[in-house]
């Protein structure tokens, strides 16, 4: 009996485990989820105007509720991760598209002889590289003179120091225009 | 009591009939001024105070706000906006108009419009943005104002840009004024944060395969954010105020604005969406832009807040975070319930929080009366 039990429970669990797994079932359990909140909520919003309202009025804030209550339920929905499945479906649908059709064109382009988008698109990549590797060169470059500032050993303050440096100041002060 | 009571029945009954046949006429008036939108839509005017073009670079415009009010602060003052959508929402139109309350505070006031970018521009990474366009026109501010140090006001994607630059170069910003600008992404209060997770969204193969961002793709996702409100509600809200010459008016320059997404970059699309919606690296100090990695904590200049309780774009708990980041002393917030356009143009952001920021900012401005008055004194000693 206890065997016998025991095989139930698990032949129980195994179809459990095979519910809980199955994509198909998971999917219309959320969909009728949803849809039966929703329906609970729009039927809790029909009562919802108040007894003295005049129809148009009435109309109007059963609407309220009921557009409330949709935003609520779309809100939820948006978060499901089943929502977010069928979004990344419907991503890597139109990448794989525009990607063909990116290859398509590109190749059409080669035939005329003509240029295609890909090959301006190296072209500004390899330009970008080249920018890149200048302007590390030109951090580097920069990065040793400081450091050769840095070792110079300090001259001596010569003796017209005062009039030198009151000559050298305004020239280090950026030119100005007037606003 | 048996007497009354048909009474009333027949009263409300007649109050009934009337209120339908007073609401049918109604929507029959609202209906006859329908074909009157498009002509309205036509009129729609962009932007509310004269501005000029100072400075050009690629497809970015530095716009200096021409006013007849006399200047009071020295240090001028710099809009910078998101690259999702044009400018003109922080000028929409007179009395709504955000630019306006700095201008006529007495500001001299730039704003930087990034333009359009085409595919051209697919390459164009965060450093390009940050350190090249970004610095290239405060520089430009600085020669033309004589201040070394400017304030800043980044609004959403534009603030979260101005802060990386705010602390990259600390020395060009006097004061930080941060609207609506997403800065810590881990919050999962915003369907965009959901929407941006690694596992659903590759944006790598998205980018590699559009180049920049559509437009549509943006606008599409905007719109989800509240399906209901945007596709039902909204509709339903401008039918029954068509006759509202006021509302019709705002409803269509702001959904004019609205309508008007522009792509955004390739590169920085990638870079904002991986090192922030999916790393939030902004927060743990590690956001690499161009060589460079942002330190939050080296703003130390004063920083205002700005937030809108109701933004379903950056909610509160994305920008929040801010004001403790920052090594700033001097950190204020201000919070608004509002969305996130709301608060730049809805009518309370006008009475309520404008008027706070123009003042927060004026506290911390030099003015120029001040600095003439003093020359002489030195002279005395």
């Amino acid at each position: 009996m206890a065997a016998q039990a025991k095989n139930a429970s698990m032949s129980d669990q195994g179809e459990g485990a095979q519910e809980a797994t199955d994509p198909f079932r998971q999917g219309a359990e959320v969909f009728t989820k949803f849809w039966t909140d929703f329906a609970n909520k729009m039927a809790a919003a029909g009562f919802a105007a108040a007894p003295g309202a005049t129809p148009p009025e009435a109309t109007r804030q059963v609407r309220s509720a009921i557009l409330k209550a949709m935003s609520e339920a779309s809100d939820e929905f948006m978060r499901s991760p089943q929502f977010q499945e069928m979004m990344k479906q419907s991503l890597a649908n139109s990448i794989q598209f525009r990607k063909q059709l990116n290859e398509w064109l590109g190749q059409m382009q080669h035939e005329f002889q003509g240029t295609s988008r890909q090959d301006v698109d190296e072209l500004m990549q390899v330009m970008k590289h080249l920018e890149h590797r200048m302007s590390d060169g030109f951090e580097r470059l920069s990065v040793r003179l400081d450091a050769l500032e840095k070792a110079r050993p300090k001259p001596a303050p010569p003796v017209t120091s005062p009039r030198k440096k009151s000559r050298r100041a305004p020239a280090r002060v950026r030119s100005r225009s007037k606003p | 009591m048996s007497e009354t009571e048909p009474g009333e029945a027949a009263n409300s009954w007649t109050k009934a009939q009337t209120a339908i046949i007073d609401e049918t006429v109604h929507n029959l008036r609202r209906m006859s001024r329908l074909p009157l939108l498009w002509q309205r839509a036509q009129r729609v005017k962009k932007g509310a105070t004269p501005s000029e073009v100072v400075y050009e670079e690629d497809r970015l415009k530095l716009l200096h706000y021409v006013t007849d009010q006399p200047r009071k602060f020295k240090t001028p003052l710099v809009f910078v906006f998101a690259l999702v959508n044009r400018p003109y929402i922080l000028d929409l139109m007179p009395g709504r108009s955000v630019v306006e309350h700095f201008v006529h505070a007495g500001f001299d006031t730039y704003l930087i419009d990034w333009g359009v970018p085409t595919h051209a521009d697919r390459h164009l990474t965060l450093d390009s943005y940050v350190n090249g366009y970004m610095v290239n026109t405060m520089e430009q501010v600085a020669e033309r104002t004589g201040s070394p140090r400017a304030n800043i006001l980044g609004y959403c994607m534009g603030g979260t840009m101005s802060a990386m630059f705010t602390a990259l170069h600390p020395e060009r910003v006097k004061n930080f004024i941060l609207m609506a600008a997403g800065i810590d992404f881990a919050t999962r209060d915003s369907l965009l944060n959901v929407w941006t997770d690694p596992r659903t969204f590759d944006v790598d193969a998205f980018v590699d395969a559009f180049g920049n961002c559509p437009a549509e793709f943006l606008q599409a996702s905007f719109l989800l954010l509240k399906p209901v409100a945007n596709f039902i509600e909204k509709p339903i809200n401008l039918i029954e105020h068509v006759d509202d010459d006021e509302f019709v008016d705002d409803y269509l320059t702001m959904e004019t604005w609205l309508n008007e997404n522009i792509a955004v970059p390739g590169e920085v699309y990638r870079e904002f969406v991986k090192y922030l919606y999916q790393q939030n690296l902004l927060v743990k100090n590690r956001l690499p832009v161009g060589r460079h990695l942002v330190d939050l904590r080296r703003i130390t200049c004063p920083v205002l807040n700005l937030m809108a309780s109701k933004d379903d774009l950056v909610p509160c708990a994305q920008s929040e975070p801010f004001n403790d980041l920052v090594g700033s002393t001097d950190r204020k917030t201000l919070k608004l319930a509002a969305g996130h356009i709301g608060l730049a143009v809805g009518s309370r952001a006008q009475r309520e929080i404008w008027p706070q920021a123009c003042e927060w900012l004026a506290q911390r401005s030099e003015p120029i009366h001040s600095a003439r008055r003093r020359a002489p004194r030195r002279k005395k000693l």
